[in-house]
Formats: structure tokens, C-alpha cells, sequence
């Protein structure tokens, strides 16, 4: 650890000082070991009188070096802007986070990603294309990055995750703190095979505005974001105006105009945003190949029932119900005929029991 | 002179033999009762000695002791008017004592003389007959719940003037003719017929399922796609009771509800409200009363809103759904009764109702959704067997005109025949149907053939399957097996049971 490194360190530990106040105190005095070494009558004129006593409280070696050995005991590295691998992408916020503590594969930053982010109330329409978009996406070799909210965010990683690529999560309290506990297990996953980062030191809980703050680095840490399903209060349209104002491009999937998950992004089409409606318009965007074409798959044998039931699958989902009467199969038959179908992993169902293609 | 009665009184649904033992001699005018009796039997001496005045006859002037033997146990209710009355007529001279002999009396008493139904008549006559006891005084109010057993004369009378002047020898009595239980008798149009329901064909045939094979079931759907009604049509595809379910079930109904109207032919349907305490679905009170689970032996227990049913009380239930009775200990009682139910609960899939809805809109968050789920326990939904998903039925389709659905009577006869072979393979073996199956024994009693075997287990491993999820699917494919008249299981049957097992990793993640 430099001691810039450790300047930047000491700052963001200082309550009052936000990313942006220590930005503007580095400017001020030329160099982070300038501001370790101002006197409390320069740090009184920069910052005004109770920031300079809160700076002067926490102007402690032993409690940063304490610090980072805690960091570096748990696996976790600290990145702060003078550090050689600190995210070039987050200098163009006006508030760069100080430190970003990250635990994982940090050769993921160094990659072309994207950032792929939805609402938490998606439907099975939203979860269908952000998986696949995230699969395709992360097989041509951009690392998937998201915030591991409920929902589509979770989508993503695990996607990007099974298609053997690498994802980013940015959090929003501490990288050792398992929240939303059901992805906890996720999160464990992207530890061991992707990479997580947060700009809240371990242990932190998150609170009401550590998500918004989240949201800044999910935009600014990639070269585009791409939304693929939000409703009207969806946290994901603040990531949206974050990758505008920070020049990324944002793809933006369309959805039914009389869906209520899909009224937020069917909006930014309209105003900001490049339409997706296959992988390679992202891909082509950002001047990327797309990969070679993927072996085909090896394909399924099916009996003349079972194609019979694909077949009334193909054109949109369907209830059992539905299915019985499409089809003319008595519930017996199509029960079993259903589970076999699943076994193959063709298709799947969903509460309510209605079945879908799964791709 | 000293006369004794026989009666007969009942702890819970046990009845026991007792003795009403009265003495009347001279001295101070009074009545004393003893032998432990309670408020109601206490204020039998006022009843009893009004009903004798206003039946035309002379009450003693005597002192009257009555015992009421065995003296150690508590007496409740007001069952021993008659034959306390009958006891001082004998004892004071105005009936010959040797027509107390081998006959046994039951009743309450107004007081104009009128005899009085009793609740829990039929347990305490089966132990009657059980004693031998040749003839039985009853009140006629309870005389259609007890008309079926036979190998007892039961006299019903009206009054007591009536039963005097029978023992005194002067006739005026028709015994009742037994009226065997059949049950084919039992044939009454079910309460709720699934001819009635409109579409649900994935929900119908996991009902007949469910039947065939006495499984427990969980509805899960959004509100108003029927689950209650579905619920209902269960009793009328059951199997009808044979005579000893239809005796156990009556005897609980007699003991609970009072004097019933003869022999129950339908399967009860027992449907607590969430409200309900664990004591009320468990069994318990100052005498320790049947429960609710008791009320639903050999029929059904239907848990509505199961979500909203707080923790302890389902949790209560875990034991006596695998033990098939329950024993409810207070103070002044200890008793086991039966409960012998099939279960089946129904829920909305989160708190708004709309969770997996195609037209409507659920209102609910993830966390929420979750939430409302994981108010049931795993263990509990380790003995739900089946579990189905419904969605509302929309209404252009609930009233298409259309050929009406199949009807209670035809599924039953399926029913039936399934059950039949199951009680013949479970022959002696202490159970009778494939939901009683032990896990143990389920390798080597479900007979499934090797390829079936093998998409269990692709089944378990693609579909993430848990071991006890192995053998509810197991259990299931065997009910579908004999619902087909299939000897093994096939994979056809293995391959249906999975689509009704599965909601719960879909839900309960």
C-alpha cells in the first residue's frame, strides 16, 4: 500500500468526507501526501472547521495499516484512484469513489464489460431475454457486470456464470455481506469465479442511499448498459441516467406497450436509448465480434406427442389447461408428456402451472 | 329398600359401565346425591323430583340417597335423571325391583316428564352391548343414531311415565328394528358435484388422484380460481365408509355434536377457520373433547388460507397425521382418539393473490412473496404428497355453454376400484392405502419397473428432488399405477406423478 493509496483510504473512512469533498481536497493541495501533511489551519481553510477536526481525528497510520491488514486477512483488496488497477472508466464521474473494496478475479476489470440491469418485479418474459441476452453477451467475451439486486440483476450473473463467463457484481454494503440473502449463494459463486466490488467497507450494512451510489459505478465502471426490463420506479433507470450522463451508451430492450414491467424502458426508447433486439446490435455498437457460431446443439429427438405440445409452445406460453385443450391430450397423458418434456429441458413451468420454450 | 340401575356413562368417546344406586328409607325428607357428580348432576334432584310429580306419581317421603358407582370417577351432564327416577319408583315400592334386571337406562328429564336426548348416546350403548346388557331404555331422540346396532333391544320412549309402565310390566314399548348400515344407502348426492366445475383439468385429475390414494393435497392458486370448491367435491369421491368408518366417525360426531340423525353415510368435511386454536383443532377442554382432526376422521380436514394458520397449530398436527390419532391429556380426562384424515390445504400463491396470475397483476415484492410462503413449514410439506397449482377459470369459459363436466358418481367408481386394489395388496399389513405406505416398505410394495426407476432418478437429479420429494413421487405413481389398473409402476406414471410434485421447489426454494 502506497501512501497515496493510504490517503485515499484515510479519506473515505473520515465521516462528513464524501467522495466528492476528498476529490476536491486533493485538487486543492496537488497531491494526496500534501493533504496527509496540511496543517490543521490549511485543512481548516479547505474544508471549513468541522470537517478539518473530523480529518484531524482520523489522521491515524496505525488505524489505516489496521485496516487494510483486516482487508487483506479477509481476501479483500482495496483500490483507490492512485491505485495501478483502480477502474479507469469510474474517473469519469464527478465523484469517483475512494476506495472500492473488491474480493474475486480483479483481471475482470481490465476486460471490456457491460453492464446489464432490470427491475426486481420482472416477468418470466424479462427473466427469459435478460438470460439469454446475458449467455450470448458474456460468450462473446464481455464481462457481465450488475449490482445482484433481486430479480434480473440476479439473472444476469447466473446467466453470464453458466455460459462460463465472467461477471462484476457492485454492491451496495459490504462484499462480505450476503444481502439479498436469497442470492447469497450467487454471491458466494461470483467470489469464487467473478468479482465483487463495493465502495462500502466490509461489514457495512446498506442503507437508503448506499444504492443510488451503487448505481453511479454500476454506469461508470462499463462502456454501456444495457436495461432490459423496468417498470415505472425501477432502480434501474437511475443506472440509466448515470451511463448517460457519464457518455456510455444504454441499449434498452423493448417490451408489450400495455406491460407494466416493460413502461420504463419502452419510455427511454423512445428518448435515449439503442433498441436491442438481438445480441449483435450490442455487440456491433461497441465494435465487437460477434463469437464463432456455437456448435449446434445436439438436438433432441421427440416423438410425434411431444411436438405436438412444442408446437403450441413455440407461438406463446400456455396453462395446462390450455395445453388439454390445444392439444387434445387427456390430463394423464399430458401431465407425464409434460414432465418428460421438462426432463429434456425443453421446457419449464411456471407458478400458476404454465409452461414455456425455455429459449 | 335399595334398587340399582344400570347406566352408563363415557370418558370421551369410551363409554363404561356404572350403577345408579338408590336407597330410600325413613327419616328427614331429603335427597342426597353422591359418587362425585358435577353441577348438572347435582340439580338433577330438583328435575327428577318435579318429573315424577307431574308424571302422576307420589315422590317419597323419605330420606333418598343415591350413588352414582364407581364412586372415582367425575359424572357429568344430565344423562342420569331417568334412571334415577326410576331407581326411587323401584325403591319406594312402585315398581317391582326384579324389573331393573338386565336392562340399562339412559336420559335426561324435563320437567314435565319428557325424556331427553344425551349427547354420546352410541359409545356408551356400544359398551353397553359390549357388556351384555340385554335391553336399553334411551331417549327417542337418540334412538336414529344408535338404530344400527344390533344384538341389544333399544326401547326409545318419550316419558317417563311411559318407562315406568313398561318395566312395571304393562307393555306399550316397540323395540327399534336394527337397521344395518349399507353402503349403498350411503348414495346421497354429494354437496358439491364436480360436474360443477368448469375447466380445471389439471386440478380434477390430481383430486382423483388424491382420492384414489387417500393423499394429502395443497391448492395453490390465485383467489377466486376455485380451491374451496375443488375441496369440497373430495367427501363426494371418496369411497363410501364401510360400517365400522361409518360407526368410529358417528361415535365422534355423537360426542361432539350431540344426538345426530342416524348413522353418518357421507364423509365429514371439517373446515376450521384460521382463527382456530390449537386445542380446538387438536382436542382438549376441561374434559378433553375431541378436536377437529377428530371430527375429520375417515373424511377430510380442509385447512383454508393455510398461511394464515399460525405456526403451532399446523406444527401440532405433524404427530397425528402420522400416527392417525391423538391423545388429548387434562386434567380431569386422558384419551386418544382417532384421526384418521386426509388433508388438504389450500393457499393464494402470496398476499395480494395474483403471484403467477395471467390477468392479473400481483402486487407483492420478491421478499414478500417469500415471506408469505415460508410461513409453512418444510416438515409439514414433507407430508403433502401432491401439490397443485390452479389459476381462475376465465368467465366467457365458466359459462360456455358445453357438455358439463364428468360427474362425482363416475370418478368415484374409478375411485373405488383403485381403492380395492390397494386394501387387497396392503391385506394384514396394518394399512390400506398407497399414502400409508411406509417409506420403508415402498421399494418393495410399489413394484416399479426398471425403466421407471431410472426416470425417478433423472427426475430427482435434473428436477433437484429431495429424498423424502423421491418418495412422495413414489407413492403417487403407484395410486396413478392402480387408478390405471397397471400391476408395476410405469414410466407413464412416474413421469405424471413428478408434474404434481414439483410446485413446492418452484415455490419453496
Amino acid at each position: 500500500m502506497t501512501k497515496a493509496e493510504g490517503v485515499w483510504l484515510w479519506l473515505s473512512m473520515t465521516g462528513g468526507v464524501g467522495a466528492r469533498t476528498a476529490h476536491r481536497l486533493v485538487t486543492f493541495f496537488g497531491s494526496e501526501e500534501a493533504v496527509w501533511s496540511a496543517t490543521p489551519q490549511q485543512l481548516e481553510r479547505a474544508a471549513g472547521v468541522s470537517l478539518a477536526q473530523e480529518l484531524a481525528g482520523s489522521r491515524s497510520g496505525d488505524a489505516i495499516n489496521a485496516h487494510v491488514r483486516d482487508c487483506r486477512r479477509a481476501g479483500i483488496t482495496l483500490l483507490t484512484p492512485a491505485s495501478p488497477g483502480y477502474p479507469a472508466g469510474l474517473l469519469d464521474l464527478c465523484d469517483p469513489p475512494c476506495v472500492l473494496y473488491a474480493k474475486g478475479d480483479l483481471s475482470l476489470l481490465e476486460r471490456d464489460g457491460i453492464t446489464i440491469v432490470g427491475t426486481r418485479r420482472h416477468t418470466r418474459y424479462g427473466e427469459r431475454i435478460t438470460a439469454q441476452l446475458s449467455r450470448e453477451l458474456a460468450q462473446a467475451g464481455l464481462v457481465v457486470v450488475s449490482g445482484l439486486a433481486e430479480g434480473l440483476d440476479a439473472v444476469a450473473h447466473r446467466a453470464a456464470l453458466d455460459a462460463g463467463g465472467g461477471t462484476i457484481a457492485v454492491l451496495g454494503n459490504g462484499v462480505d455481506v450476503y444481502y439479498p440473502a436469497v442470492n447469497a449463494a450467487l454471491q458466494d459463486d461470483i467470489a469464487r469465479c467473478g468479482l465483487l466490488l463495493s465502495e462500502s467497507p466490509p461489514g457495512k450494512r446498506a442503507n437508503k442511499g448506499s444504492f443510488p451510489m451503487r448505481n453511479r459505478v454500476l454506469a461508470a465502471l462499463t462502456r454501456a448498459t444495457l436495461v432490459t426490463e423496468a417498470g415505472e420506479k425501477s432502480g434501474a433507470l437511475l443506472t440509466a441516467e448515470y451511463a448517460v450522463d457519464c457518455g456510455r451508451e444504454l441499449f434498452v430492450v423493448p417490451g408489450n406497450i400495455d406491460s407494466p414491467a416493460s413502461y420504463a424502458t419502452n419510455r427511454l426508447l423512445r428518448t435515449s436509448a439503442e433498441v436491442v433486439l438481438e445480441t449483435s446490435d450490442v455487440l456491433d455498437r461497441l465494435g465487437l465480434a460477434a463469437p464463432e457460431e456455437q456448435p449446434a446443439q445436439p438436438s433432441i429427438k421427440l416423438d410425434e406427442e411431444e411436438r405436438k405440445i412444442v408446437q403450441c409452445l413455440l407461438r406463446e406460453p400456455q396453462s395446462f389447461d390450455e395445453l388439454s385443450v390445444l392439444t387434445g391430450f387427456l390430463p394423464p397423458r399430458l401431465n407425464s408428456l409434460l414432465t418428460r418434456l421438462e426432463l429434456k429441458g425443453i421446457i419449464d413451468q411456471s407458478a400458476g402451472r404454465v409452461y414455456a420454450m425455455k429459449r | 329398600m335399595l334398587a340399582t340401575v344400570a347406566s352408563f356413562g363415557r370418558i370421551g368417546i369410551e363409554g363404561y359401565p356404572m350403577r345408579v344406586e338408590v336407597d330410600v328409607r325413613d327419616g328427614m325428607p331429603q335427597m342426597d346425591v353422591v359418587g362425585l357428580p358435577d353441577a348438572a348432576v347435582r340439580e338433577s334432584r330438583e328435575r327428577v323430583r318435579t318429573a315424577m310429580k307431574n308424571s302422576g306419581f307420589r315422590f317419597p317421603t323419605a330420606s333418598i340417597t343415591i350413588n352414582l358407582a364407581p364412586a372415582d370417577i367425575k359424572k357429568e351432564g344430565p344423562w342420569y335423571d331417568l334412571p334415577m327416577a326410576l331407581g326411587i319408583l323401584a325403591a319406594s315400592g312402585v315398581l317391582p325391583l326384579q324389573a331393573l334386571e338386565g336392562v340399562m337406562a339412559l336420559g335426561a328429564l324435563s320437567l314435565d316428564g319428557t325424556v331427553g336426548a344425551v349427547t354420546g348416546a352410541l359409545p356408551m350403548l356400544i359398551k353397553a352391548r359390549e357388556r351384555k346388557v340385554r335391553r336399553a331404555l334411551l331417549p327417542a331422540q337418540n334412538a336414529r343414531e344408535c338404530a344400527s346396532l344390533s344384538g341389544i333391544e333399544l326401547l326409545p320412549i318419550e316419558t317417563l311415565g311411559q318407562a315406568a309402565a313398561y318395566l312395571a310390566g304393562r307393555g306399550g314399548l316397540q323395540p327399534l328394528i336394527p337397521t344395518p348400515y349399507c353402503a349403498e344407502n350411503a348414495d346421497v348426492p354429494p354437496e358439491v358435484d364436480m360436474a360443477r366445475i368448469r375447466g380445471q383439468l389439471s386440478a380434477r385429475r390430481a383430486l382423483e388422484i388424491a382420492a384414489a390414494g387417500g393423499h394429502n393435497l395443497l391448492l395453490i392458486g390465485t383467489a377466486g380460481s376455485g380451491k374451496t370448491m375443488l375441496a369440497r367435491c373430495l367427501p363426494g369421491i371418496l369411497p363410501h365408509m364401510t360400517e365400522r368408518e361409518a360407526l368410529e366417525t358417528t361415535v365422534i360426531h355423537s360426542v361432539t355434536d350431540g344426538f345426530s340423525g342416524g348413522l353418518m353415510q357421507q364423509r365429514p368435511f371439517s373446515a376450521p377457520h384460521h382463527t382456530t386454536s390449537a386445542a380446538a383443532l387438536i382436542g382438549g377442554g376441561r374434559y378433553a373433547m375431541p378436536g377437529e382432526i377428530s371430527k375429520a376422521h375417515n373424511g377430510v380436514l380442509f385447512l383454508d388460507e393455510l398461511p394464515e394458520f399460525p405456526r403451532p397449530v399446523l406444527e401440532a398436527l405433524r404427530q397425528p397425521m402420522e400416527d392417525g390419532e391423538v391423545t388429548v391429556s387434562r386434567v380431569n380426562a386422558r384419551c386418544v382418539y382417532p384421526a384418521r384424515f386426509q388433508l388438504v390445504c389450500a393457499m393464494n400463491p402470496c398476499p395480494c393473490g395474483n403471484y403467477g396470475s395471467r390477468t392479473r397483476r400481483c402486487r407483492c415484492s420478491p421478499h414478500e412473496v417469500q415471506r408469505y410462503l415460508s410461513r409453512i413449514s418444510g416438515p409439514l410439506l414433507d407430508r403433502i404428497d401432491m401439490v397443485v397449482e390452479m389459476d381462475a377459470v376465465p368467465p366467457e369459459e365458466v359459462f360456455a355453454p358445453g357438455a358439463p363436466a364428468e360427474s362425482s358418481a363416475l370418478v368415484r367408481a374409478r375411485v373405488e376400484k383403485a381403492r380395492a386394489v390397494q386394501s387387497e395388496r396392503y391385506e394384514q399389513m396394518g394399512f390400506s392405502c398407497n399414502a400409508r405406505l411406509p417409506a420403508g416398505r415402498l421399494e418393495q410394495l410399489c413394484g416399479a419397473t426398471e425403466s421407471a426407476r431410472a426416470l425417478l432418478m433423472q427426475c430427482m437429479k435434473s428436477m433437484g428432488l429431495s429424498m423424502r420429494a423421491y418418495t412422495r413421487v413414489l407413492r403417487v405413481a403407484r395410486t396413478i399405477a392402480d387408478l390405471a389398473g397397471s400391476e408395476r409402476v410405469e414410466e407413464e406414471h412416474i413421469a405424471e406423478a413428478a408434474s404434481y410434485r414439483g410446485s413446492n421447489e418452484k415455490y419453496w426454494k
